[in-house]
């Protein structure tokens, strides 16, 4: 890489860095696997990046992270963690704070846990990035059915998971 | 809780990540990748190479056994036809026969078994 596109990418990731972060670490659940998963990709930039146009930087790493992630889950399939119980949760949320919104954050961010990589990767995409469902499937390279039913069975198991969500819908 | 409940968790939840700064990590993992694919480049092409004089005499050492002679062709007869010039390459101590003759003629001797004359 010579110095001007290593100052680019520089810039890049100095300017892109924290709203990365916040995506990967709504996929992973914890710090460092958020930094590992978008080290990972910037990476994977780093090395590409002559042959990548300079307006879809970002759109690169996001979609790298994607698919990284859904890979890991493959990966890690065998040695899955074991997640906490809710309901411990929920009690620790209660007794630290009164305000139900620390709670709820707190139930969300289990339940998230709790899901497979393909369905964070879906909720993240759909109510975070706030992407249309054909969208989605244009990122991970799915159809647009199977985002539907991920999307519907990732929310049936956050609903049961998180007693607040239970009245939630999926847009559809 | 409503899906704008759920995209304001969401927020709320991804507020926690701490940006670090990952530039040079994501740089200097790039050269090693990059050094790696090289160095598994040239190990590749290294046994290739290693490998090649072997693959190639043994795709030409492959064994040619003469077919069965084609119907229409005669074989080679056993004997050689006779020639019709006599061989040049005897003719210093070649027995000669006249033609006619089937005793061979024998070129003077100059052998001890003969006399000198006186």
């Amino acid at each position: 890489m010579d110095s001007a596109a290593e100052q680019h990418f520089r810039e890049f990731v100095a300017t892109r860095t924290p709203a990365l972060m916040r995506t990967a670490y709504l996929l992973t659940g914890n710090q460092h696997d958020a930094e590992d998963l978008l080290q990972g990709a910037l990476t994977g930039l780093a090395m590409r990046l002559r042959s990548i146009d300079v307006l879809d930087l970002e759109a690169y790493v996001r979609r790298a992270m994607y698919h990284r992630q859904v890979d890991r889950w493959r990966v890690r399939l065998g040695r899955r963690e074991t997640p906490t119980d809710p309901r411990a949760v929920q009690l620790d949320a209660v007794v630290g704070d009164s305000s139900g919104r620390i709670a709820t954050k707190l139930l969300v961010q289990d339940g998230l846990r709790r899901l497979t990589a393909k369905q964070r990767a879906v909720v993240v995409l759909r109510y975070y990035e706030d992407l249309p469902e054909a969208e989605i499937a244009a990122q991970l390279g799915w159809s647009v059915g199977t985002v539907r039913s991920t999307i519907h069975r990732s929310m049936a198991k956050l609903r049961s998971l998180v007693p607040d969500l239970a009245a939630l819908r999926e847009e559809m | 809780m409503d899906q704008d409940m759920l995209r304001s968790v969401l927020r709320d939840i991804s507020a926690d990540a701490v940006p670090t700064p990952l530039a040079d990590r994501a740089l200097r993992g790039a050269s090693r990748r990059r050094r790696t694919r090289a160095a598994a480049g040239v190990a590749v092409a290294a046994v290739l190479l290693a490998v090649l004089p072997f693959l190639l005499p043994a795709g030409n050492r492959t064994p040619q056994h003469p077919g069965p002679p084609a119907a229409g062709t005669p074989s080679a007869p056993a004997t050689p036809a006779p020639s019709a010039t006599p061989d040049v390459s005897r003719s210093a101590t070649a027995e000669v026969s006249p033609p006619g003759s089937s005793i061979p003629v024998s070129p003077p001797a100059t052998s001890s078994s003969t006399p000198p004359p006186g």
